[in-house]
């Protein structure tokens, strides 16, 4: 709903969208057959948010970002493969201490206004990260940096304290054009972010009615070649049920599928002939946190309990629809650092049990579970708006109730909930769900220099060995090295339980099947985008080019 | 005349105070005063926030003067810049969204009066018929139904099985590339939904009341009279009744103004017409108050000038209220 | 009052009402769905929030007459518990803004001069808010819990009750039982409380009718919109509102909640016009 798409952004936020521009990929016809990719046509998406601007340093919502990969590039991007690859950067080579980055720009790259783009703008938009005038989210990873050089227009030297893994995905970021924002002090207030971007990326702004539609252009002169979709419309509409009659309609050509309609209202015949479904693992889990100073889940006994409590299979069977997979810790299954051998916490409300009671709690006559004179009664909160959730908190609800725990549930606006809440630390559990990228770098979320009340560790994780492996984890680009951090990590994680790492859902796109050239990946599928075509024959938006 | 409607401007000024008094007291009311909200929000800018809304509200000074400052910027419609990621002017924002939903408005109401004054008049004339009771039970459903409901129903079979209307949105994609014609077809297909909905759900409030008047004027002496005369009844009813039981039902239109805008926040939100319910909507979900403020002070501006008009159009057309 | 004329007065109220169809078939489906929140039990064994993941969405059938929800839950049970709490929304709200309405009305009316005036222009002044924005604007800064959507959806509604009462007031005032009562040495609370305040009962207790509607309508809006009663406590809001999403595939998920809601409102206002008509025919067009 509805409602503003606020996403805590942990990592930067270029991993995973339904958008994004990625390098050529052997285009072939889907479903067998072999049209030739044509020019022209234009991509209808449905997005249940507005945009809040165009500049992502300054965003923090998925509609924004999602506008911006159309228009911006940085200078590293994410593969099919989730290898990181060359972007405006051509190549670049980091010093054998790990404590210097020289990229290479391409030449010949041109701002939408057809200004030359140089390592100027890269050195500019670096002093908007760190200037203290620019309200951003993502500073942190360049208040790392000790000092940026532009020996010449094509190169750029970026220089670290010490060495900074994380720091190759930061360069990711949206390049922002000196030219035109100089004379902005807030790049917030400047008209690029609140009415027209110029950026040299695969597609042009052309406009923007605020609650109804923005609308982008094929960049003839992208510097990887003119986009095959010759348009590109976003559609602002808020419900859910009217976004998926539009599609059914013809209204809208592409959308997300909740797991219900994925499942259970695209199982037509009808539907099967015009609409092609994709689904893939994304880079994002839920959670049941709870909140470690709080009497009752001081104990780790306790916390254990809960997750053998949990039944993750009933989850993802009623709230997924089989539509995703259990999660053991912070890392998806497949992710280069994913550990399989944690931990496990298999469904076992017999063991529960035994663990609640060699905490001290009993099991009274009427079921429910009591210490000292308490009952087992806690308050778990969750964002208004996200069905998934709240059907989640039901489900655990009633899990909890078989092993005489009461759990009470309140949902909250997104507003309320993040700032009289977590924020305050003014709960006793909560469900939430993180969306992280391919960088496993997770200091932010549970390193205990992170628990003030803006940061992100709200559940107050504090842990000396884990402190020290973020730290080594980060301190290294040894892939080898860094993978061990990380694996134990893990270990100590999953034997902690901080939180129940609940599971992670598949991202469940839709296309009208005239959109050819879609090939799902590990990065998702919005890296070919630019690849994207509809045969000549097929084209449905002739006129409007 | 222009006494009259110069004295009922007069009457508005109270009104206006008293709107701006109640919306200043419920600023300064929310938990901790404006500041905490802005900064509640806006954890990355606190420092910076505090500063510009001790300037905007002008904190430092004493309330009444700070009261002076709200009531001087609203009579300018400043309402100071949204608390939205987007920051822009909140009039700005207001003001390219109200023309979507006025004109849906307008156009509800003109549906709902040309539908309920003859629904009413002839359910009065044929008091306890068929037609009355059938009339009676759909324009209490039209209220009564869900609007969102209704709504995706009727998308359902005009949009999806039928395929005769859009579904959603103002205007198609090519719009700007069609003809003057095609524009204007093309935008009215668009509204047929939202305004038959709206239309719907108002029918009840206003056939009522004008079947009710209606039944009281039938039962007045002249009327009696009229039919004693000789009339046949269809004179009566036009000639005498209507006009005089038509009357009062201007007014109902000044008093409908705040439950269409109220309205709006659900069929603009189902529809996705980008007006100012769904503004409004947005606004609420994201604690905006500078935006809430100000489109509660537009949306009772709105509803004063609808209760003038309305006032203006009843004296216009009843000469005692024009001598007087 | 003798209480035998007040007898009398009660049969001839009942039998003008039941000869007026509409508001008997009106008050039958009021009745109905009373009972139905007064003992939800009898009408399903199911608990209302037992979720059962393997039973998602089952289209009615005789284990579960109205079907299952998204969680596996019986439909049926859940529309006779979510009635309760509808109702209690319909009928707190409502009381809430009648005891406004009374004490404001009485007390403007009775009393007049400058209490009156300036009740009269904040009355004035509240009804140029749009009322549906008052009760967002108020629960954005709260939390929806079912208490605040039923204070919230009271105290912006008593304005209508409170003219209505102040018009009442003021003409009764003037009458002689109220001379009377004053000669006899009744003060101003007595008057107010045992004369004048029974006497404009019956036109209140019209837009108390209309006004359980009115709120029942509003907790459905505020539901769609998200932040009306919150699951997973039932409401026919939050019924129709989760059954939207499927519409198509699972319309038992609507169609019982939409109907719900609709025959429910509808019975409520042919009831209360109906009860406008036969209490006093005087108050036709009122």
């Amino acid at each position: 709903m509805r409602r503003p798409l606020l996403l805590l952004v942990v990592l930067a936020a270029l991993a995973a969208g339904c958008s994004g521009e990625k390098r050529e990929a052997p285009v072939k016809g889907d479903a067998g057959t072999q049209e030739a990719p044509a020019y022209g046509d234009a991509l209808v998406e449905g997005s249940n948010g507005d945009v809040s601007g165009f500049l992502s340093a300054v965003t923090s919502d998925s509609a924004s970002h999602g506008a911006a990969n159309y228009i911006f590039n940085g200078l590293v991007r994410y593969d099919k493969n989730l290898k990181l690859e060359g972007e405006l950067a051509e190549s670049w080579e980091v010093a054998p201490d790990g404590r210097k980055i020289t990229f290479r720009l391409r030449k010949n790259v041109k701002w939408h206004d057809n200004v030359p783009f140089t390592s100027d703008d890269v050195m500019f938009t670096y002093r908007k990260m760190i200037d203290p005038k620019t309200p951003t989210a993502y500073g942190e990873a360049f208040k790392q940096v000790r000092r940026v050089t532009n020996p010449d227009p094509y190169t750029v030297i970026v220089e670290y304290d010490k060495p900074y893994a994380p720091a190759m995905e930061s360069w990711g970021l949206n390049i922002l054009p000196k030219h035109l924002l100089e004379k902005y002090p807030d790049i917030k207030q400047s008209p690029l972010n609140k009415s027209h971007p110029i950026g040299t990326g695969p597609y042009k702004f052309i406009e923007w009615k605020p609650g109804a539609k923005i609308v982008f252009e094929a960049n003839p002169d992208y510097f990887e070649g003119k986009p095959y979709i010759a348009r590109v419309v976003t559609r602002v509409i808020p419900d859910q049920a009217t976004m998926f009659l539009e599609l059914k309609s013809g209204g809208i050509d592409q959308m997300t599928l909740t797991p219900l309609q994925y499942s259970k209202q695209t199982d037509t015949e009808e539907f099967r002939k015009n609409f092609r479904k994709y689904r893939y693992l994304g880079f994002a889990y839920t959670y049941l946190g709870f909140r470690l100073d709080h009497p009752f889940f001081k104990d780790k006994r306790v916390r254990q309990a809960i997750s053998h409590a949990i039944n993750k299979k009933e989850l993802i069977d009623g709230v997924l629809f089989g539509l995703g997979q259990e999660v053991t810790g912070p890392y998806k299954p497949g992710h280069w650092v994913y550990n399989p051998d944690v931990r496990k916490y298999p469904h076992d409300p017999a063991k529960a049990k035994a663990l609640l009671a060699e905490a001290g709690w009993k099991l009274r006559a009427d079921g429910t579970m009591e210490k000292d004179g308490r009952k087992f009664a806690f308050t778990v909160f969750t964002n208004a708006g996200n069905e998934s959730r709240s059907k989640t908190a039901a489900i655990i609800q009633q899990q909890l109730a078989a092993v005489g725990i009461k759990m009470e549930i309140r949902t909250l606006e997104w507003a309320a909930f993040i700032n009289e809440f977590v924020k305050k630390r003014k709960f006793d559990a909560l469900i939430l769900g993180w969306a992280t990228g391919p960088e496993p770098d997770q200091f932010d979320i549970w390193s205990s220099t992170k628990t003030g009340p803006d940061e992100l560790n709200h559940v107050g994780f504090a842990n000396a060995e884990v402190d020290r492996l973020l730290e080594g984890g980060r301190r290294t680009f040894d892939m080898e090295k860094r993978k061990k951090a990380y694996f134990r990590i893990q270990e100590i994680l999953a034997e902690e339980q901080p939180y129940v790492f609940l599971y992670a859902p598949e991202a469940l796109p839709v296309f009208h099947k005239r959109v050819r050239g879609i090939e799902p990946a590990p990065a998702g599928i919005g890296y070919n985008f630019i690849k994207w075509y509809v045969p000549k024959a097929e084209q449905k938006y002739t006129s409007y080019q | 005349m222009l006494r009259y409607i110069g004295r009922r401007l007069l009457l508005t000024i109270p009104l206006l105070v008293g709107i701006s008094l109640l919306s200043f007291l419920a600023i300064h009311m929310a938990p901790g005063g404006p500041i905490s909200v802005a900064a509640d929000l806006n954890p990355k800018a606190t420092a910076e926030y505090r500063e510009r809304m001790v300037r905007y509200y002008g904190l430092d000074q004493p309330i009444h003067v700070q009261y002076g400052r709200w009531l001087g910027r609203m009579a300018t419609l400043d309402f100071g810049e949204s608390f939205a990621p987007d920051g822009r002017q909140v009039s700005e924002k207001i003001r390219e969204r109200i023309p979507v939903t006025l004109t849906i408005n307008i156009l509800s109401m003109g549906l709902i009066f040309l539908v309920a004054i003859p629904l009413g008049i002839y359910s009065a004339v044929r008091k306890d018929s068929w037609f009355d009771r059938i009339s009676t039970v759909t324009v209490f459903t039209g209220f009564a139904v869900p609007t969102f409901w209704l709504a995706l129903l009727l998308m359902i079979l005009f949009g999806v099985k039928l395929g005769w209307l859009p579904i959603s949105g103002l205007v198609s994609l090519e719009h700007d590339s069609l003809s003057l014609a095609g524009k204007a077809w093309d935008r009215a297909r668009h509204l047929v939904l939202p305004v038959l909905l709206a239309g719907f759900g108002g029918l009840a409030g206003m056939s009522r009341y004008m079947r009710s008047n209606m039944l009281e004027v039938i039962r007045q002496d002249y009327i009696a009279a009229a039919k004693a005369k000789g009339l046949v009844e269809r004179q009566v009813v036009f000639r005498h009744a209507m006009r005089n039981a038509l009357l009062p039902v201007i007014t109902i239109l000044g008093l409908s103004v705040p439950d269409l805008l109220g309205g709006a926040v659900i069929f603009e939100t189902i529809f996705a017409i980008p007006g100012m319910g769904q503004l409004f909507y947005q606004g609420v979900m994201s604690r905006d108050v500078p935006l809430i403020m100000g489109i509660l002070v537009i949306g009772a501006f709105l509803t004063l000038i609808g209760n003038l008009l309305a006032d203006v159009g009843y004296a216009l057309a009843d000469p005692r209220i024009r001598a007087g | 009052m003798a209480g035998g004329g007040a007898h009398s007065m009660f049969i001839d109220f009942l039998r003008r009402l039941a000869r007026n169809r509409l508001a008997v078939a009106g008050g039958a489906v009021v009745l109905f769905f009373f009972i139905l929140s007064a003992v939800p039990q009898v009408f399903s064994g199911h608990d209302p929030n037992r979720i059962d993941v393997l039973k998602v969405l089952q289209p009615p059938s005789a284990g579960h007459p109205l079907g299952t929800d998204e969680l596996g839950r019986d439909v049926l049970a859940r529309m006779a518990y979510g009635a309760r709490i509808s109702l209690k929304v319909g009928f707190v709200a409502v009381g809430i803004a009648t005891c406004i309405g009374l004490l404001v009305g009485l007390f403007s009316g009775f009393y007049g001069g400058l209490a009156d005036a300036v009740l009269m222009r904040f009355v004035d002044i509240m009804l140029c808010f749009p009322t549906f924005f008052l009760i967002l604007a108020v629960i954005a800064f709260l939390e929806p819990s079912i208490y605040i959507i039923m204070i919230v959806i009271g105290v912006t509604g008593w304005m209508g009750v409170s003219r209505l009462v102040r018009a009442e007031t003021l003409s009764l005032k003037e009458r002689d039982f109220v001379a009377a009562a004053r000669a006899q040495g009744a003060g101003d609370a007595r008057i107010i409380f045992r004369h004048i305040l029974p006497n404009t009962l019956a036109p209140v207790l019209v837009a108390a009718t209309l006004g359980v509607a009115g709120a029942i309508l509003t907790e459905s809006a505020l539901s769609f919109l998200g932040i009306g009663v919150q699951p997973p406590t039932p409401s026919w809001g939050n019924i129709l509102t989760a059954g939207k999403d499927n519409i198509e595939f699972a319309w038992w998920l609507s169609v019982y909640p939409g109907l719900a809601i609709l025959l429910t409102v509808l019975g409520y206002n042919l009831l209360g016009e109906g009860i406008r008509d036969a209490v006093d025919p005087r108050l036709r067009g009122r």
